[in-house]
């Protein structure tokens, strides 16, 4: 990992079009900017890898799961 | 074309049914090409199968089937990867998650939508902001 030292107001240029600048640090809290094209998703780590979890697991169920499943939504309408 | 499948055994798709996720699907980067398998119209249910991968598939539903007030807000450069022109040709979908251990607490991320523009059949996944849940549960949600 490339690790560089910046301060507030300083940033850092990713490519050609993505700018990450430090606006404020209070303690442990970093407050960063970013710019970058909308077609890049920008997310927190824990909200991707939330994501990334749920698709793993509706990636694990099986059709007799499936199955199942639709029964019980059957009766429970 | 063929496709080989661990769960449904081979299967003969069309080209033209091919689903293309030219970044792939979060936490699979690699895997870009979908076929979409449906028993009839009125399952709100499908399999999102991999082409590449026998063992790789999705259960996805048709969101609006069970929240129908669901719309996915998301600015026009979000959906610029896929060449979505307009509404007209988006189609929905969520993951939905069935646990084994519970099948009660079967979900639908609502916050991690597929968008598939079904004008070109190209797809990505969004993440969306924090106010759409990341499980919405089915059974005694009034669905």
């Amino acid at each position: 990992m490339l690790v560089l030292a910046r301060r507030t107001g300083e940033s850092i240029v990713i490519g050609n079009d993505i700018e990450v600048l430090v606006i404020e640090v209070k303690g442990e809290h970093v407050k960063l900017g970013i710019s970058a094209p909308k077609s890049v998703p920008v997310n927190r780590k824990e909200v991707y890898l939330a994501v990334q979890q749920e698709n793993q697991a509706a990636a694990a169920a099986s059709p007799e799961q499936l199955a199942r499943i639709k029964e019980t939504l059957k009766h429970h309408r | 074309m063929k496709i080989e499948t661990t769960r449904f055994g081979p299967l003969d798709t069309s080209e033209d049914d091919l689903i293309t996720f030219p970044e792939g699907i979060i936490g699979y980067p690699d895997r870009k090409r979908f076929v979409l398998l449906q028993n009839s119209p009125e399952d709100p249910f499908c399999w999102l199968q991999s082409t590449e991968d026998p063992a790789l598939a999705f259960v996805v539903a048709d969101p609006t089937r069970f929240v129908p007030d669901y719309t996915v807000k998301v600015p026009p450069e979000e959906v610029s990867p896929i060449s979505l022109a307009g509404v007209g040709d988006a189609r929905i979908l969520v993951f939905v998650v069935i646990p084994a251990e519970n099948p009660l607490e079967t979900h639908l991320n609502l916050r991690g939508p597929v968008v598939i523009n079904t004008a070109n059949r190209l797809a990505r996944q969004l993440v969306l902001s924090e106010e759409y849940p990341l499980r919405h549960t089915l059974v005694g949600a009034g669905a």
